[in-house]
């Protein structure tokens, strides 16, 4: 590398740096006279309950409808509820049985992230009745009545691939399905939901198995089926509910959770960098611009990938990515100091040897967590995931900012000055038979030196 | 202080763990004795032993109490007052404010905050009761009437919470066990595997121990330690097995010098990553709401158990069970050469047993050289600093 190009990589990462940083948090900015609205990506990433609050709303259980089993109904629907919101990306949207002081059995379901307290009533389908007619008309008689019929609702694909939406019906369900296909072969029936007219199904032929699809001449986008099923699962709840109250509410961990959090973490990371600095000298220079570029980065994906709802856990994953990204920083330095102590090998020659012995360390260590984390993500429950995907996302940058971009900007000091012993806090060890390692007052030791 | 440097630093160079391994290995015991004496203690008296392990209202489920207060508290001052004076007369009654929420509702004059507590008892009535109770002392608090209700609520945390995150844990364990001994030997994935139990068992035990309430963010701060500690082994032995390397082949191996001296060359780094790892969780400790804090406590005390484990337990472990492990590979290969003895004649034999190293490693010449020399002068090859350092031009 010649020292003009050195200077160019140095001032490319220290650009896409500040710039990174600068499109997190702004919120407008202004091209010549025109302003943009814009947020930063930083203020998008969504958050749990624990650190944002949300929504809040309770239904009371109708137990009027006078059929037996009010526990397993509500069980099943709290079920139901579950994975619906689940289906919606609110993986930390939590659902609650209870009792109120009028002793009546309550749900409670509470989504995180979401101010108009309306929103939720729109994900989870304002659970009403749904109900199939045989004419487009309100009054006309009731062919099929989802709470009684319908067993559940599902995305799926025709022969052709396109989307289509699945039924299954129970018992009850499935004789009459088959009672009304029968009827109405080569007819539509309409579907209604809450008294209004939601849409028309033309039936093609007798479904006796209780199992049936429906198709779009024009298919279905993903997200239009995707609408259609929530709106006929809300019908299929085995219990009536009524709102009793929707509100919102704020974050569990306190107020300032979140305000606190990025109070700890700057402290947190500024102790950090002047660390690496004090310990490491050069080297730490390096390694703080690698960790800026590391952090940027994990802010930016945590906005972007829609897997990630940060919350306390998520949180633990990020700290212990950040800790494995300044360790894997800690690990080359130690093993630089120790190639450039033992050997009279040039500083560029200690450094390149460093990063090779290292590399199975930090690459062996980070599989291993990373095993972890996939595992997680696969077979953990909602609230674990949301964990496990920041864990992943970390380590994937924490490898790649310490091997790539700790190497690129060591790489590109090495034309400026690659002889200073004292800038890199490097120093020969004098008594070649006590070649032990050195054991990190380095700064010290060079200062004595020099 | 230059003094104290060099010393620390001596300390540094001398330092065996495995000569003290037997005694690192006590303190866990004592640890988990202790949480048990107090799980037992406190689940005879208390009569619920998931009350004495800690086990919070995430998955037990407890009590919401509203106390409408009015638009006030939208001040967060004010806010902060009437939480701590609501929370104080609710604890008065022996239970645990475990959050505590603003509400807010369109018409400012209904915003609330509402109390969630695990119950102390597992009777409907006694729980009425108190309930009842609670209500009327944080009634009079106030003079707005009819601002105080109550609700009960089921488990948060989802019934599969904790049987999933096991059945991921105990896959995870079982590949990352997979993984170490492809890339490390088997006795290092032991040794890493009972380090990982340990720091599980430790890190619940003195969860317990500092009466700390176990919620749905525990799994996520259990499972941080668990990552952390298996990358802090791991590093650990990188270091033995690349002084491993030369020596491949040999017998009577000094596995204890080899774990010293591993650990002893990334013992700084040990400690800069407990350190730096630390620093930040210990920031959210201190400025954090008590929540916050039951979630940090727990990571602080892992993350020193999972140091001390790889440290202290891990490296000892590993050199006891590889040397252990060599013997008796030796006396098998030995026993099989006995038998072949009986149908062949004396110098198949010393063929035989002069290679037992050669069956697991591919048998490189200079190997098997090395291993034919030491059985003639039956010479105990000690760990050697040359052996270990790797010149490339």
């Amino acid at each position: 590398m010649t020292k003009k190009k050195s200077i160019v990589v140095l001032s490319v990462i220290a650009i896409f740096v500040i710039l990174m940083a600068v499109f997190a948090v702004v919120d407008t900015f202004q091209i010549g006279n025109s302003l943009y609205d814009y947020t930063g990506y930083a203020r998008t990433i969504k958050l749990g309950l624990d650190m944002s609050g949300g929504v809040a709303a309770v239904f009371e259980v109708d137990a009027s409808d006078g059929i037996d089993d009010l526990d397993t109904r509500v069980a099943g629907t709290i079920t139901s509820l579950q994975s619906l919101l689940v289906s919606k990306g609110y993986t930390e949207a939590t659902v609650t049985e209870g009792t109120n002081s009028n002793g009546n059995k309550t749900i409670r379901v509470e989504v995180p992230d979401v101010d108009d307290p309306e929103r939720v009533l729109d994900l989870i389908g304002r659970p009403a009745t749904l109900e199939f007619k045989g004419e487009n008309n309100v009054n006309a008689e009731n062919l099929i009545v989802g709470s009684e019929h319908l067993q559940t609702a599902f995305v799926t694909t025709d022969e052709n691939g396109q989307f289509a939406v699945g039924l299954r019906f129970n018992r009850a369900g499935t004789d009459k399905f088959s009672e009304v296909t029968k009827e109405y072969n080569g007819k539509s029936v309409y579907i209604f939901v809450r008294g209004k007219f939601y849409t028309s199904v033309k039936i093609n032929s007798q479904i006796t198995n209780g199992q049936a699809i429906i198709t779009s001449d024009d298919g279905y986008t993903y997200q239009q089926a995707l609408d259609f099923v929530t709106q006929l699962q809300s019908g299929t709840f085995g219990v009536k509910l009524n709102v009793t109250e929707i509100r919102n509410i704020s974050a569990t961990l306190g107020e300032n959770s979140i305000r606190i959090a990025l109070i700890a973490g700057a402290i947190g990371v500024g102790i950090i960098f002047l660390f690496l600095i004090v310990v490491y000298r050069g080297l730490g220079v390096a390694a703080d611009l690698a960790l800026c570029v590391y952090i940027v980065l994990l802010i930016w994906f945590c906005a972007v990938l829609p897997w990630v709802q940060l919350t306390l856990p998520g949180i633990a994953g990020i700290l212990l990515s950040v800790g494995m990204a300044v360790d894997a920083n800690v690990i080359i330095f130690e093993r630089i100091k120790n190639e450039y102590g033992r050997t009279n090998k040039p500083i560029p020659t200690a450094i390149k040897d460093g990063f090779k012995r290292s590399t199975a360390a930090i690459i062996d260590g980070n599989v291993t967590t990373l095993i972890g984390a996939v595992v997680l993500w696969i077979l953990g429950s909602a609230s674990i995931v949301g964990f496990a995907v920041t864990l992943f996302i970390g380590i994937i940058l924490s490898m790649f900012t310490s091997l790539v971009i700790t190497r690129l900007v060591l790489k590109a000091f090495m034309p400026l000055n690659s002889k200073s012993e004292r800038f890199y806090g490097l120093k020969r060890k004098a008594d070649k038979e006590e070649q032990e390692e050195a054991v990190g007052f380095n700064g010290q030791i060079a200062r004595e030196e020099a | 202080m230059n003094k104290q440097k060099s010393s620390f630093r001596n300390l540094c160079n001398t330092f065996s763990v495995s000569k003290y391994g037997k005694f690192f290995g006590m303190v866990p015991f004592v640890i988990v004795l202790i949480a048990l004496i107090v799980i037992v203690a406190l689940g005879a008296t208390g009569g619920s032993y998931g009350d004495a392990v800690g086990i919070g209202i995430d998955f037990e489920g407890g009590t919401i109490l509203t106390v409408t207060i009015g638009e006030d508290i939208l001040d967060d001052v004010k806010f902060e007052e009437n939480r701590v004076k609501i929370t104080e007369a609710i604890e008065e009654f022996g239970v645990k404010v475990s959050y505590a929420q603003k509400i807010t509702a369109n018409n400012p004059d209904n915003t609330a905050i509402a109390f969630r507590y695990k119950n102390i008892s597992r009777n409907d009535k006694d729980i009425d009761d108190l309930n009842i109770k609670i209500r009327t002392a944080v009634d009079s608090l106030y003079e707005r009437e009819n601002n105080v209700k109550y609700e009960s609520i089921g488990a948060t945390a989802a019934q599969d919470l904790l049987s999933k995150a096991g059945i991921a844990l105990a896959v995870s364990v079982v590949l990352i066990l997979i993984y170490i001994i492809i890339r490390f030997t088997l006795m290092s994935g032991f040794a890493a595997i009972i380090a990982l139990l340990h720091d599980v068992v430790i890190m619940f035990a003195l969860t317990v121990i500092c009466r700390v309430q176990i919620n749905s963010s525990y799994v996520a701060a259990m499972i941080t330690i668990i990552a952390y500690s298996i990358n802090n082994t791991i590093i650990i032995f990188d270091r033995c097995r690349e002084s491993l390397k030369p020596l491949k082949g040999q017998k009577n191996i000094n596995y204890e010098r080899i774990g010293d001296e591993a650990v002893r060359s990334t013992f700084t780094r040990s400690v800069y990553t407990t350190f730096t790892t630390m620093v930040t969780v210990i920031f959210l400790a201190i400025l954090g709401s008590d929540t916050i804090r039951e979630f940090c406590v727990p990571i602080i005390l892992g993350l020193v158990a999972g140091m001390y484990s790889s440290v202290f337990l891990a490296t000892p472990l590993w050199a006891a069970m590889s040397r252990s492990f060599d013997r008796t590979r030796e006396k098998y290969a030995k026993r099989n050469s006995v038998t072949y003895d009986k149908d062949d004649d004396g110098e198949e034999i010393i063929l035989a047993t002069a290679q037992p190293k050669a069956v697991t490693a591919s048998p490189a010449p200079k190997a098997v050289k090395q291993a034919g020399q030491k059985q003639q002068s039956n010479k105990v090859y000690k760990y050697s600093k040359k052996n270990t350092t790797f010149k490339k031009k």
